[in-house]
């Protein structure tokens, strides 16, 4: 239905903000983005609460790069609207994005220009700009201020993109793949800043997207996983990691058996390793105790291996369609 | 003010390199015609014991002079088509009006900084023409204490080149709001200018003249008033569609 067609409570009940949506960091609310015929994000609803640190995981082209751009409203979204901290982004940009910053996969900075004079830039045109904040943040990402930004490493330019984003003293923090194409110690040491940020800054709300899952694993405390531009898992860490598991057992011959909540299955000889969500002792127990199933035994999973085996187990179900 | 004067020298940096080579392709013909006048020789003639002034060398060497202001001025016109090209598609291409769509800065005022320092190098490096070439004439003129020659024309050889470079300036920033490369942005408007140019008989028809000389001491441009109403009105609507498509752009 389009504006025209729908009478003024429509119109009204539409922009409406839910008091949930309103105390939200980030609130999507079925919001779709389609270039041409292509889908890359459908209908995505998902709400941050403020001081979260959520990792936003999935594969190359899942949609995630897109998903975050229109948050921050650098892309427009077909349909459905993204509230930050309550305000429409698309709406009412300025406003909807006070408090906010975004550090994107590559350097955005003018690349002529110097760091001294990009920070200068930035706190003349950022009211929110801290000044001790961003001199402190040069001097510990050891930053040569006369340095133009196209010379810098990928490490000190993702660094600058923090620093920028830091300085700003938001209260939500974006980051899109921060960490792509930095060596393992650029990686450690930008992820290190990010959780300095996060105890620094204690209402910090923070979603950051990457393919390094095991240096993510260490500063979320929430995962939205992403697939063909849907979000299929948005849980809590901690409890994910706790409840899913892999069960290796050995089938007897002719037993054909697949525990409930069974997200992956893979079949070597007769051994047999499941992924299993919503898992716990008792359900390892129900197992072991059926009959024609041998020697099994729970293995914890690693944020990585999750992931993993939720979207192969995926893409298998949907090859088998 | 702090802020729009923030953008101003932003946006100033990022066209400063167009600039500088316009500003060079402006005045360097200038300065090359002045040197070979400064060493011309038979400006001054000794019939007797008296120097006399040889009033045809002189106005030739004003003639010169001016010629060569204007073949600046046609190159700075060209040069515009990189003025306005780099405007906004430069930016964009480097993903740094990314960060600056960031920024709690209105679109507005971000416009208005583009439109100060293009308007501010295109008036003055036209002024910066206009003052040379009526220098030209000034100094020759007066120099030739011969009544009978011809003023030195200003305007007329003017309209046409601020016509051209206000076209060069209005396509190139519609096609810089609209692209993502500032040299597709500045050849596609230079070649739709060269095009339609010659198309409008703007230029003086090619073959008419034996040489350079000639063809520069007899540049008279088609002077169809339509023709010149109708470029600026394109021109201003290409500027107000860049405008638009700044100001009501969904995405960086």
């Amino acid at each position: 239905m389009t504006h025209a067609a729908m009478s003024t409570g429509q119109v009204a009940a539409m922009h409406a903000v839910s008091a949930r949506d309103a105390h939200a960091a980030i609130a999507c609310e079925r919001i779709t983005k389609r270039f041409g015929s292509r889908i890359a994000v459908r209908e995505v609803s998902l709400r941050l609460e403020p001081g979260t640190v959520t990792g936003l995981v999935g594969l190359n082209g899942a949609g995630k790069s897109t998903l975050l751009r229109m948050m921050m409203g650098l892309t427009a979204a077909t349909s459905g609207r993204v509230l930050l901290r309550g305000v429409d982004v698309a709406r009412e940009p300025i406003e909807a994005r006070k408090g906010v910053a975004f550090v994107p996969d590559k350097p955005n900075a003018f690349p002529w220009m110097r760091v001294r004079e990009v920070m200068e830039l930035c706190a003349t045109l950022q009211p929110s700009w801290d000044i001790e904040t961003a001199r402190r943040l040069v001097q510990q990402y050891r930053l040569d201020g006369t340095q133009r930004v196209s010379k810098l490493s990928k490490g000190q330019g993702a660094k600058l993109s923090l620093l920028l984003a830091l300085a700003q003293q938001p209260d939500v923090l974006v980051l899109d793949e921060p960490t792509d194409g930095l060596d393992p110690i650029a990686r450690d040491e930008f992820l290190e800043e990010v959780i300095r940020a996060v105890g620094e800054r204690e209402r910090l709300t923070i979603l950051i997207s990457s393919h390094a899952l095991d240096e993510l694993e260490r500063i979320v405390d929430h995962v939205a996983l992403m697939h063909d531009g849907g979000i299929v898992l948005h849980q809590d860490a901690e409890q994910l990691l706790k409840r899913t598991k892999r069960i290796a057992a050995v089938l007897d011959d002719g037993v054909k058996f697949e525990p409930p909540g069974c997200i992956l299955t893979r079949r070597e000889g007769r051994g047999v390793t499941w992924t299993l969500q919503d898992c716990d002792e008792r359900v390892v127990a129900t197992i072991a105790q059926t009959p024609g199933v041998r020697d099994v035994q729970s293995h914890d999973m690693r944020l990585a291996d999750v992931f993993k085996d939720v979207v192969r187990g995926m893409q298998e179900r949907e090859g088998a369609r | 003010m702090n802020v729009l004067w923030a953008l101003i020298r932003k946006d100033w940096r990022v066209v400063k390199p167009v600039i500088l080579v316009g500003v060079a392709c402006l005045l360097l013909p200038a300065i090359m015609q002045g040197t070979v006048n400064a060493f011309r020789s038979d400006v001054v003639d000794f019939p007797g014991q008296t120097p006399v002034m040889n009033s045809s060398a002189v106005e030739e060497q004003r003639d010169l002079f001016q010629a060569a202001v204007t073949i600046g001025l046609s190159l700075w016109c060209a040069v515009c088509a990189a003025l306005g090209g780099c405007m906004f598609a430069r930016e964009r291409r480097d993903r740094s009006a990314e960060l600056v769509e960031l920024l709690p800065v209105s679109r507005g005022v971000r416009l208005c900084s583009k439109v100060f320092v293009m308007a501010l190098a295109a008036v003055s490096a036209m002024l910066v023409g206009y003052v040379l070439w009526m220098f030209a004439g000034v100094v020759w003129f007066a120099g030739v204490p011969v009544t009978g020659m011809i003023p030195p024309r200003g305007l007329e050889v003017m309209t046409p080149l601020f016509l051209i470079m206000f076209i060069m300036l209005g396509l190139s920033w519609m096609l810089s709001s609209m692209l993502r490369s500032e040299v597709i942005a500045t050849a596609a408007t230079f070649g739709a200018v060269c095009f339609f140019g010659l198309l409008f008989a703007l230029v003086p028809g090619p073959g008419r003249y034996g040489d350079l000389y000639q063809w520069v001491n007899s540049f008279e441009w088609t002077p169809v008033p339509l023709t010149y109403v109708l470029v600026t009105l394109l021109a201003l609507a290409a500027f107000v569609t860049g405008c638009i498509v700044t100001l009501r752009r969904r995405e960086v």
